[in-house]
C-alpha cells in the first residue's frame, strides 16, 4: 500500500469525522497521554500565557498543538516569543519565516513557521525527552485520514489527521512518533490539494 | 667434502612430467580458487612431495609444514626437508638430519630455506624459495615442484549458524514457515561471508548492536506485507514482525536474494561483495539503535552515534551558533511551507557529499553507506567526503584501513 486508497481515503475521513464527534461529545475524554507528564502539553490549570489563543478554550487542537500554547492560524509571532522565548535563530524563506528552537531530540530544531506574523504550521520532533508511542495516537485519534512514506528513516510513515491540523510521522513497528506537524485544520481535500503532490507516494528506500 | 644436493628444475621435469600434467587437469576440474583466510584454517600439518631421478634411482624429497605456517605463531613456523642427498648420481643420508627452514603461512604461501654447498661452510649458502599456489603444489622459479599431498589442509573449517551464535552471539534463521515469505536458507558461502563481515567489524561497534537474529529472505517485504523486490536487506530494531516490548535483543536484519545482484560496486562480478556490503550496511543501523544492553533507541536520532555522524560532517556543531543553519552545515530536518518535513542536505559541498544516492536520503543512511563504502569502495568515500573517510577512520575503525574490502 503506498498510500490510502479512494475508497480507504473516504473510510477514514468518516472514521476521523467519527472520532471528533465522539470526542466533542464525550465529557471528560483523557488528554493525550505521553510518558513524560513534566515535558508533554497537558490542559492547563491556568493558560500556560494568558490570552494566548486555544490555550484554556479546552479546543483539541490547541490541547495537542506541536508546541504548547503555539496554535497555527492565530498565534502570532509576539505570542510565539513570548511563550518560547526567542528563537536559537529564524530566517526568512520568502514570505516566510521560521523560528527555529531546541527540541527533544539532541541537534534537532523545533520550527515555528509564520507568514505575516502568524504562525502557520509547527514542526516538533519526539525524542527520549518527550516520548510519544504511535500507539498512543492511534488510541486517541483513531485511524488517519491519509497515509504517505516518510524519509525520516526506513519504515517510517506520514500519517495525517487534516481536520485535525496534526500531521505524525511515526513508526509503527517501533511504536514511535518521530516527529508531529501542527497546521490550521483542513479537510482532507483542502489537504491533499496543498500537500498531495509532495506527499511520498513510493517507498523512498528503493535502492 | 659431502655436497648437498637439492632437487632443482633440470632434474625434476623429467621425473614431474606426469604429476604436472596431472595437475593441469586437476585445475582444470576445480577452478574455484582456495580463499581461506588463515583465521579460517584449523592448524593441520601438511606434507609435500616428489621423487626425483638420481643416477638412476629414485629419490624421494618430503617437505613437512604447518598449513598456517609463521601467520598462525611462532611455533607452527618451522618446516623441514626430509629426503637424502644426492651427491654425484649417489644417494647419501643427509649428515645433519633433515634440513630446517620456514613457511610463511596459508594457501600460497612461502616455503623458505637456506643450504649450504659443504656442511658447516657458512659462507657457501644460499636461500631457497618455493611459493605454495593456493595450497596444491609448490613452485621453484615457477615450474612445479612438490606436489602437496594433502590439500585439503587449506580447506577453510565449515562456518555454521552454531559458530556464528557462539562466536557473536548472533542466531543465523533460514527462512521457514514465515507468513509471507517464500523460504530459503543459507548457503555455506553465504555464512562464510556473513562470518568475514561480522569479523571485520571493529569490537565496539560488533559489541554495540541492537541485534539478536539475521534471517536470509528471498525477497523483501514492508510492514503492510507488500513485496519490496529492490531491497537488498533491511533492519528492525523491535524485531519482524514486531514485539511489544522491545529491546536491544529484538532486532532483525533480513537478508534478501538480491544482495547477490552486482550492481552496486566495482569490481564485483559475482556480487559477494556487495552481499557483504549489505551486510555491513544493515549491521550499522543496528549500531545506530542499540543504546545499552538492555535497551534501544527507538528514534535513532537520540543516539550519540547518529549525533556525533551528522556532527563529524558539519563545519559548526553548535545548534546555538548562526553557522549551524547554514546552507552547507549538513544535514537539517526541514520545513519549507508548502511542504512536508524532510530531511534537507543543503547545497552539500563537492568535497562532503554522501558518497551515494541512497545514503542521501537521511543520515542513518548516510552513515550506513558511508561505512559500507569506507570498507568495500574506499577511493569513492574519499572523493566525495574525506571528512566521512577520517571520521570513520579515526573513530569507528581505530585506524584500520581497507582496499577493496580486503584490510590493508
Amino acid at each position: 500500500m503506498k498510500t490510502a486508497s479512494a475508497n480507504k481515503t473516504r473510510a477514514f475521513r468518516f472514521l476521523a469525522i467519527s472520532a471528533v464527534m465522539g470526542m466533542v461529545l464525550a465529557c471528560n475524554f483523557p488528554l493525550l497521554r505521553t510518558a513524560d507528564p513534566a515535558a508533554a502539553p497537558q490542559e492547563p490549570a491556568s493558560p500556560a500565557v494568558p490570552g494566548l489563543p486555544g490555550a484554556t478554550s479546552g479546543n483539541d487542537t490547541a490541547l495537542e498543538a506541536c508546541l504548547p500554547a503555539v496554535v497555527p492560524g492565530s498565534t502570532t509571532r509576539a505570542q510565539v516569543t513570548a511563550a518560547l522565548g526567542e528563537p536559537v535563530q529564524s530566517r526568512q524563506e520568502g514570505e516566510f519565516e521560521n523560528l527555529y528552537y531546541p527540541s527533544a531530540v539532541p541537534k534537532m530544531f523545533d520550527v515555528v513557521t509564520l507568514k505575516d506574523q502568524v504562525v502557520v504550521r509547527v514542526v516538533a520532533h519526539h525524542g527520549e525527552k518527550h516520548p510519544l508511542g504511535w500507539s498512543e495516537v492511534l488510541a486517541r485519534h483513531g485511524e488517519p485520514a491519509h497515509q504517505a512514506y516518510s524519509d525520516f528513516s526506513q519504515g517510517s510513515r506520514t500519517y495525517s489527521f487534516p481536520e485535525k491540523g496534526l500531521a505524525y510521522i511515526a513508526n509503527p513497528e517501533l511504536d514511535v512518533v518521530l516527529a508531529r506537524w501542527c497546521f490550521p485544520p483542513m479537510g482532507l481535500d483542502a489537504f491533499l490539494a496543498e500537500y498531495g503532490s509532495v506527499l511520498l507516494e513510493e517507498d523512498p528506500f528503493d535502492r | 667434502m659431502a655436497v648437498k644436493t637439492y632437487p632443482t628444475w633440470g632434474k625434476m621435469i623429467r621425473n614431474a612430467g606426469l604429476a604436472v600434467l596431472v595437475l593441469l587437469t586437476l585445475q582444470l576440474i576445480f577452478t574455484l580458487p582456495a580463499e581461506a583466510q588463515i583465521e579460517d584454517l584449523e592448524p593441520v600439518e601438511v606434507t609435500a612431495g616428489n621423487t626425483f631421478d638420481c643416477g638412476g634411482k629414485e629419490w624421494v624429497v618430503q617437505v613437512k609444514f604447518w598449513n598456517v605456517g609463521a601467520l598462525g605463531g611462532e611455533s607452527y613456523a618451522q618446516a623441514s626437508l626430509i629426503g637424502d642427498n644426492c651427491i654425484n648420481g649417489k644417494l647419501v643420508p643427509p649428515e645433519m638430519g633433515a634440513m630446517q627452514g620456514r613457511f610463511s603461512g596459508g594457501p600460497n604461501g612461502i616455503l623458505t630455506m637456506d643450504y649450504c654447498l659443504g656442511a658447516g661452510n657458512s659462507s657457501n649458502c644460499r636461500t631457497v624459495e618455493w611459493q605454495l599456489v593456493e595450497g596444491k603444489y609448490f613452485t621453484l622459479q615457477g615450474n612445479i615442484h612438490f606436489i602437496v599431498q594433502n590439500p585439503e589442509a587449506f580447506d577453510p573449517k565449515p562456518i555454521t549458524a552454531e559458530y556464528i551464535f557462539t562466536t557473536y552471539g548472533i542466531q543465523v534463521l533460514d527462512s521457514f514457515d514465515e507468513a509471507g515469505y517464500e523460504p530459503t536458507s543459507w548457503t555455506n558461502q553465504e555464512l562464510r561471508l556473513l562470518d568475514e563481515v561480522l569479523r571485520e567489524l571493529p569490537p565496539a561497534i560488533r559489541n554495540s548492536l541492537a541485534l539478536s537474529r539475521i534471517v536470509r529472505n528471498k525477497v523483501g517485504r514492508d510492514q503492510e506485507g507488500n513485496l519490496q523486490p529492490s531491497w537488498n536487506g533491511v533492519y528492525s530494531a523491535c524485531g519482524s514482525p514486531p514485539q511489544k516490548d522491545c529491546s536491544s535483543s529484538s532486532g532483525v536484519i533480513r537478508i534478501f536474494d538480491r544482495a547477490f545482484t552486482p550492481n552496486l560496486l566495482s569490481n564485483d562480478p559475482d556480487g559477494k561483495k556487495k552481499f557483504k556490503a549489505v551486510i555491513l550496511h544493515e549491521m550499522i543501523h543496528a549500531h545506530q539503535y542499540f543504546k545499552d544492553d538492555q535497551s534501544m533507541y527507538r528514534n535513532a536520532l537520540d543516539s550519540p552515534v547518529l549525533q556525533n555522524w551528522m556532527d563529524a560532517t558539519r563545519n559548526v556543531t553548535d545548534i546555538y551558533d548562526p553557522g549551524f543553519k547554514n546552507v552547507d552545515n549538513g544535514w537539517i530536518y526541514g520545513s519549507f511551507p508548502n511542504t512536508p518535513p524532510q530531511w534537507i542536505l543543503w547545497e552539500p559541498k563537492e568535497d562532503n557529499k554522501p558518497p551515494t544516492s541512497y545514503g542521501s536520503k537521511n543520515p542513518l543512511e548516510d552513515m550506513s553507506d558511508s561505512v559500507m563504502m569506507y570498507v568495500y569502495d574506499p577511493d569513492k568515500l574519499k572523493a566525495t567526503s574525506m571528512k566521512r573517510y577520517t571520521y570513520i577512520c579515526d573513530y569507528l575503525y581505530q585506524g584500520v584501513e581497507y582496499e577493496n574490502g580486503i584490510r590493508k
